[in-house]
């Protein structure tokens, strides 16, 4: 029987191990006129018909919504902002916390999932700028930049020119999926 | 005199029979909102209302008790138009006459289906907004018996909502053209309302979405005079103002809600009665359509 339990953990382990599917993990949303509980319902409804969403909390004073997603979600911005304006609602902003592949070929990008890529960007002394070499350096292997190509990264932040089809994410943390280290 | 008499009478129970089918989405009790329903969802709103009428200017101890309970539908078509459809279905009707003689009565009254159409828009804080909307719609010859108009009654309105923080402000006016129908028209009507309400609990809201209002409500009506047979009907139209306090617990899955109108100001034509109040009660739940 042991070697039973000794094939669960080396399961367990392993898929612990492995990366969290690409896609939007969190997402928290700016709402402005709801104003009452039937409202927010009206939402709530609308907003659970994006794909992948487990959980949406309204927070009717701060005009905030938070939400969640399940692992390798295809949700994207586009369905996020139809479901508020199904609702008879406008999205004032979004800030997500979105994980996937990093892609250097024209800029910096990140691919979530085949339906969602995002450019990131940075402030830096006041300005937005594509994000740097040095903000990405912690999760890099080598000195090359084809050699952030392929990693797996986390990243959180508010995003921009949302009806682009390559939106934009102002990045406010960065993080490697395999090392955990947080900018 | 007989047949005039019937017309009274007559008059009398069209103009009851198109009491003011009150709104649906979101808060006003009495009063229309213009707040959004989101698109491809339904609100069903289930009223009961109780009207008594027994202060008769002639003096000959005329009583008059109805209890009515307007059904209603809303469907957001898309986010900026909303549908209404109310059915008012008459549940007991009891006319004391003069004499002392007793009618009772029930059935249906006259289907309304109204468009509502936002043009304005200004969301512009957390729990703040500000509407505008046109109602245009129809009232359809449904009524049983003399429940009814027997008319095709064009409907068109405004309504504008202001909601900041803890209060709220709605105001809409509506116009009903009444038509002719086998030589009998009931008066136009027109309808005013404006509505506060306060949220009295909570002062934040926390994670559980619920909260409790009080309102106060202006309600006012304005009925043209019937014509039948070529000939109008002194006793009938006239005006009407309301003073309405109500109550109301909305959550996140229903509304429940009481609204007592209270006369103001009567200025029937005629010797008709004059209203005692009304009390209202009603329900909201909203359900998901899914008809796309």
């Amino acid at each position: 029987m042991k070697w039973k339990r000794r094939l669960a953990v080396s399961l367990g382990l392993l898929l612990y191990a492995l990366p969290a599917g690409a896609g939007i993990l969190a997402a928290q949303l700016r709402v402005n006129g709801l104003s009452c509980p039937f409202c927010a319902f009206g939402i709530e409804k609308k907003l659970f018909d994006v794909p992948g969403v487990r959980d949406v909390e309204v927070f009717l004073d701060e005009g905030r919504i938070a939400l969640t997603f399940e692992p390798s979600s295809e949700a994207t911005v586009e369905d996020l902002e139809r479901a508020v304006l199904g609702a008879g609602f406008e999205l004032s902003a979004l800030s997500l916390e979105v994980d996937g592949k990093i892609s250097s070929d024209q800029g910096v990008r990140l691919i979530a999932h085949p339906r969602m890529t995002f450019r990131l960007f940075e402030t830096r002394a006041g300005d937005r700028r594509p994000i740097s070499r040095e903000s990405l350096r912690h999760i890099r292997e080598t000195d090359e930049p084809d050699g952030l190509a392929g990693k797996t990264v986390l990243v959180e932040g508010s995003v921009t020119d949302r009806g682009s089809t390559e939106p934009s994410l102002m990045v406010r943390s960065i993080k490697s999926v395999a090392d955990g280290s947080e900018r | 005199m007989r047949p005039l008499r019937g017309l009274r009478t007559l008059a009398l129970l069209a103009v009851f029979a198109s009491l003011p089918p009150s709104p649906a989405a979101a808060q006003g009790i009495n009063t229309n909102v213009a707040l959004a329903v989101a698109e491809d969802e339904g609100i069903l709103r289930s009223q009961l209302r109780y009207r008594r009428a027994t202060d008769d200017p002639l003096g000959n101890g005329r009583q008059l008790d109805v209890v009515a309970a307007p059904q209603t539908l809303v469907y957001g078509v898309t986010p900026r138009i909303t549908a209404f459809a109310t059915l008012p279905i008459i549940v007991y009707r009891r006319l004391e006459a003069a004499d002392g003689s007793v009618r009772r009565d029930e059935g249906l009254g006259d289907l309304r289906l109204l468009g509502r159409v936002t043009f304005f828009v200004d969301d512009y804080a957390a729990l703040s907004s500000r509407r505008l909307a046109l109602l245009i719609g129809m009232k359809f010859p449904t009524g049983t018996g003399r429940f009814g108009t027997d008319s095709f009654d064009p409907i068109i309105g405004a309504v504008g909502t202001w909601a900041f923080n803890r209060h709220e402000l709605d105001l809409d006016a509506i116009y009903t053209v009444t038509t002719k129908r086998r030589d009998f028209e009931a008066g136009d009507e027109f309808r005013y309302d404006l509505a506060y309400r306060y949220r009295l609990w909570p002062e934040r809201f926390g994670r559980r979405l619920q909260q409790f209002n009080a309102l106060l409500e202006l309600n006012g009506r304005w009925t043209a005079k019937t014509r039948a047979e070529g000939m109008t009907v002194s006793d009938s139209g006239g005006n009407l103002l309301y003073l309405s306090p109500g109550a109301q617990f909305i959550a996140k899955r229903f509304i429940v809600e009481a609204s007592v109108q209270i006369p103001v100001w009567q200025d029937r034509n005629g010797s008709q009665l004059e209203d005692d109040l009304i009390a209202v009660l009603s329900v909201r739940i909203p359900f998901t359509l899914g008809l796309r």
